[in-house]
């Protein structure tokens, strides 16, 4: 019952987002300025962004190798990886609220001619809001890394503790996404509250709290699907070694850009899905 | 907001266009072409025999055309020398050497480069199995480019070789050779430079290869002290260094209290410094060595 509830709101945020392509607008820049970010990275090794990126490199990389091609790309992604946290905490969440807002008028069947405003006091609760949800995400991976390095000193070739061993490492980037979406499934009202509600961060988490009693396991189960689709990159990263062998490094940076792309188009989903039921919950 | 995705898109692209022009110094194109040539390499290295003689014309053919088109990039050299392994991967080897003097002469306004064209060339005698040939120019090399790394590894490197061939007396008589050379070095040396280091560390090899037990021990000793606050030598080292030197000092000169007189005159000498625990260790397992030598005496005298 509760799954099927789950993949009606999947099908709604579907429906929702191809009747209604403007709500991937905000997406779209999102996509467009990661890119952006991606683009200055890749130039970084070359004249003249090698006069100010070039020192940092060596400083931090300490290795003169990753200034040249190939390994310049180890820094391209690693520094990717690491920009996503602050990007998504001051950036993306900005661009998610613009969505929910766009989806609300949507919703109520009216013209979305320009992209929604939203006012500094609601980008400053959107930030906060983020950084509670990311910063939990990120402690779970924390305390997983541990748990990684644990693991890894287990001898067993066999047996019950060699399957655990094998399930902590290999298991970890699935592990890790059923969390994030547990994670965004217990905070799933509270960018819609800052951003259609105009409420303040902590009221918003504490109406999220009582909002989510009877919903709280479709909007599981609704997450947990839509981030079922990322499981197909996860595969092709996981065999990382194998694929890049057989490809140019550009190549597996066309990969690593998809990867980005379907993360914001599962956060399209989600966000879309999460305002829907939101937004009836509100009506009824 | 299609306008503003639509402008976005084009600063992007502006941006890719205006870098990718801009950019006439680094050679990050050079580097991403080699790269793919050298996985043609890779191919036909991992079992020359099996690669047939089109797969090398072809992978040579690319490097030559690299090397048309960037005829004086810092990556040049490196595209002969892969061309000239090429050569001898299908025992070309005067095609090689050709290839090997065509860098040299290329480079000939760098000592390092034409070092390194100069000692593919030696290594090219040496995989044919003209070793005499090789010599002379690993021989020529130590003398002309004394000052170039290649240059200065020279005569240990031909020292190496007649040990590898078995002929004792001409591995000793080319490390009396390499003391020389390296002593004439070392006279020209700034003292407390990297360089002196080297020359040191080469100087110990030859003197220990000789078994000039005494020589090797006081260069030792000089190496230590000299650089013992030195930001060259590191601390591993500077433990290798007090390792050999206690095994030639006890085990070869059969003189303990001369190194414990070394040990003793460096810990007053550096108050503080981190090899002093480690040398008392040294101390103390030649202290035991020292009793257990007694030991056994006193049992065989019984």
């Amino acid at each position: 019952m509760i799954l099927k509830r789950g993949f009606s709101v999947m099908r709604s945020s579907v429906v929702t987002l191809i009747q209604n392509p403007g709500i991937l607008y905000p997406y779209a820049i999102v996509g467009i300025l990661q890119l952006f970010i991606l683009e200055i990275l890749f130039f970084m090794p070359r004249y003249p962004l090698i006069q100010i990126f070039g020192p940092m490199i060596l400083a931090l990389k300490k290795s003169p190798f990753f200034l040249h091609y190939p390994f310049n790309f180890e820094v391209v992604n690693s520094w990717f990886q690491s920009l996503q946290v602050p990007f998504y905490v001051f950036v993306q969440i900005l661009f998610v609220a613009k969505a929910v807002l766009i989806v609300q008028k949507t919703e109520q069947r009216q013209a979305v001619e320009s992209m929604p405003k939203v006012a500094f006091g609601k980008y400053v609760n959107l930030v906060v809001g983020a950084a509670i949800i990311i910063g939990l995400m990120y402690a779970f991976n924390y305390g997983y890394s541990f748990l990684i390095r644990r693991a890894v000193q287990i001898r067993s070739t066999s047996g019950l503790y060699f399957l655990i061993k094998q399930a902590v490492i290999l298991g970890g980037p699935y592990i890790n996404l059923m969390v994030s979406a547990f994670i965004t499934a217990c905070f799933a009202y509270v960018i819609p509250l800052i951003a259609i509600e105009g409420d303040n961060v902590f009221k918003a988490v504490f109406r999220n709290f009582k909002l989510l009693k009877g919903d709280f396991f479709v909007l599981l189960a609704f997450l947990t699907v839509a981030a079922l689709c990322f499981v197909p990159f996860l595969l092709v990263k996981t065999n990382e070694i194998a694929i890049r062998s057989m490809m140019t490094p550009e190549g597996w940076q066309m990969i690593t850009i998809l990867g980005a792309g379907l993360i914001l188009l599962i956060d399209a989903l989600q966000y879309t899905g999460i305002t829907i039921v939101y937004l009836k919950k509100d009506r009824s | 907001m299609k306008k503003t995705l639509l402008v976005l898109v084009g600063l992007l692209v502006a941006v890719y266009v205006v870098l990718t022009l801009v950019d006439t110094k680094s050679e990050y194109l050079l580097e991403k072409k080699l790269w793919r040539i050298q996985k043609d390499f890779v191919a036909i290295a991992q079992d020359p025999k099996a690669a047939p003689d089109n797969q090398y014309k072809e992978a040579i053919a690319k490097y030559r055309a690299l090397i048309q088109k960037y005829p004086k990039a810092r990556l040049t050299p490196q595209m002969y020398f892969q061309i000239g392994r090429l050569e001898e991967m299908r025992k070309n080897f005067d095609g090689a050497r050709a290839v090997f003097k065509e860098a040299s002469e290329a480079f000939k306004d760098n000592s390092s480069i034409v070092s390194d064209a100069m000692y593919r060339v030696g290594l090219s005698f040496e995989q044919e199995g003209k070793i005499n040939d090789a010599i002379a120019i690993y021989r020529e090399i130590g003398r002309v480019f004394s000052r170039t790394q290649i240059g200065f590894s020279m005569p240990i490197y031909i020292a190496s070789i007649y040990r590898r061939l078995g002929d004792p007396v001409k591995q000793n008589q080319a490390l009396a050779e390499a003391e020389t050379f390296y002593r004439a070095i070392l006279s020209e040396t700034e003292d407390g430079s990297a360089s002196q280091l080297e020359v040191l560390r080469a100087l110990t090899t030859a003197l220990l290869g000789q078994q000039k037990w005494g020589e090797a021990y006081q260069t030792l000793e000089r190496t230590l002290f000299s650089f013992a606050r030195s930001k060259h030598l590191r601390p591993q080292a500077a433990g290798g260094i007090v390792r050999t030197l206690s095994v030639v000092g006890a085990g070869q000169l059969n003189d303990m209290p001369r190194v414990m007189k070394t040990l003793e005159t460096f810990k007053e000498q550096n108050p503080g410094h981190p090899l002093n625990a480690y040398l008392e260790q040294i101390k103390a397992s030649l202290q035991q060595m020292k009793q257990e030598e007694k030991k056994a005496a006193v049992v065989g005298n019984e």
